[in-house]
């Protein structure tokens, strides 16, 4: 088992890497130097040349880190580009060479099965078009506590996603969230409780690129089932969810408040889900070895 | 004879004999039924926990006239891991351990046969976990029997390997220990 110290020394170093405030185009690779200082604790680097997926996404995360510096430091029409290019990679770089895109071999479209292209032509445009949405819902004029509980959300997602891969039972796979989070925390809590009405430099596809690589991970090689990573990968967007009038605070620090309670609460529960499922199967394997004659 | 006559004389003579030398190797499949493959390892070093693999498939080759020129090959499917714990075979199935959905099987293709006391000595390229390594074991058996008219030939043969010369993840390695010990018992019938 993951030692608990370990795990949260990952973290907290993260987030003290990423924390100085920079330029918007340095931020990004604040933020992806703060992550390989959590993943250098966890002692996880990956491996060359990469063979799991989650070798994988580490060698993508640089250019998710890349794709942010130049979205927030060209014009906005320049630079959504490399935004979705990156964004269109994540779901063949996780899966390549998988079962899910080569099994049976003898039924493939260039190399890919059907079912493989099915997943692929699925899954891509979907992850695509969710981070257009949270890039909308980033820099709307009249929502600014969206934009500022949004990278708070993802942290939450984040953590959450790799608390329920771990009870699924892939240990290595759920920690590699804990410095993922760790590298948004300073600026999720920057725009939570600052006032700056900016919201351009939020690290969305950073953030969005490693939650859906995430999922895809703990989805297709883990034990998260495709229910879990549907909601995980829908709560995000929740932030946007608008309250009947009467619930919503006038004060701008309340609404955030209230938008990232939703946020954790949904998370809760899935998590709740996944502890349960966690009691019924892992436990039980665990608790022989720790019970006493 | 003129030296063409005697070339062409001499073709048909080696040509006559292909079909000989082609039958001189005997080719079997694996037998489900009759085989197992089965693994142990340590666990936090005081015990031994033992698992085995559900569905193999396999082709043997042998030519007793020249060792040299037989063939072993053995796919095992990772999937099938049973350690009589469904818990346990989940998680060995995920990436910490087999990462089934990257790695489906395990595979050992012989490379060079040579006929020893008792059986045979085989190096082969032994694939696990996308890790490819030459090992030599040494096939016990050989023995070949017809029963209900399908000759049958037996081996068995027992490996030592470390999961970290295979590229497992290290922080798993832990209370289960590195090396682990797979038993191959096989039952070849000639198809």
């Amino acid at each position: 088992m993951p030692d608990g110290l370990l795990c949260l020394l990952a973290f907290l170093i993260a987030a003290a890497v990423a924390t100085p405030q920079v330029t918007t185009r340095l931020q990004p690779v604040l933020m992806l130097g703060s992550i390989l200082a959590g993943l250098a604790i966890l002692n996880i680097l990956p491996a060359l040349p990469p063979a799991s997926a989650a070798d994988r996404f580490l060698c993508l995360l640089p250019l998710l880190a890349l794709a942010d510096c130049c979205r927030t430091t060209n014009t906005r029409r320049s630079t959504t580009l490399p935004n979705m290019l990156v964004l269109t990679a994540v779901v063949p770089t996780v899966l390549f060479r998988s079962v899910w895109l080569i099994q049976p071999a003898d039924q493939t479209i260039l190399g890919i099965t059907p079912t493989g292209w099915l997943l692929l032509l699925g899954l891509t445009p979907l992850t695509v078009a969710i981070a257009l949405l949270l890039q909308r819902l980033a820099t709307p004029a009249g929502y600014t506590d969206v934009a500022a509980s949004l990278t708070l959300c993802l942290l939450c997602c984040l953590l959450c996603t790799g608390l329920a891969i771990t009870l699924g039972g892939y240990l290595k796979g759920g920690l590699l969230a804990l410095p993922l989070a760790g590298s948004l925390l300073p600026t999720a809590l920057r725009k939570a409780l600052g006032n700056s009405p900016a919201h351009s430099d939020l690290p969305i596809t950073l953030g969005w690129g490693s939650l859906i690589s995430l999922l895809l991970i703990g989805g297709f090689f883990g034990r998260l089932t495709p229910i879990q990573c549907a909601c995980f990968a829908t709560i995000p967007l929740l932030t946007a969810l608008p309250f009947p009038p009467r619930f919503i605070p006038h004060n701008r620090r309340r609404q955030i408040l209230l938008r990232i309670t939703t946020t954790a609460l949904l998370c809760g529960l899935l998590l709740a889900h996944a502890w349960t499922v966690f009691a019924v199967r892992m436990l039980p394997l665990l608790a022989s070895h720790n019970t006493p004659p | 004879m003129s030296p063409v006559r005697l070339f062409s004389a001499l073709l048909l003579f080696t040509i006559s004999l292909l079909p000989a030398a082609a039958t001189a190797a005997e080719e079997y499949v694996y037998d489900a039924v009759h085989s197992s493959v089965s693994f142990k390892a340590r666990h936090l070093d005081i015990s031994w926990i033992h698992g085995r693999f559900n569905e193999v498939d396999g082709r043997f080759s042998i030519d007793r006239q020249d060792p040299a020129k037989s063939s072993f090959q053995l796919t095992i499917k990772a999937d099938s891991v049973d350690t009589a714990n469904a818990a346990r075979d989940e998680h060995l199935r995920q990436p910490d351990y087999f990462d089934t959905k990257q790695f489906p099987t395990i595979e050992f293709r012989s490379t060079k046969v040579k006929a020893i006391d008792g059986g045979y000595e085989v190096t082969g390229d032994f694939t696990m976990h996308g890790t490819t390594r030459s090992i030599t074991i040494k096939l016990m058996g050989g023995k070949q029997i017809e029963s209900r008219g399908v000759k049958r030939v037996g081996f068995a043969t027992e490996l030592r390997l470390k999961r970290s010369d295979y590229n497992f993840d290290a922080s798993a390695i832990g209370p289960i220990g590195d090396e682990a010990v797979v038993i191959i018992d096989c039952e070849g019938m000639s198809k």
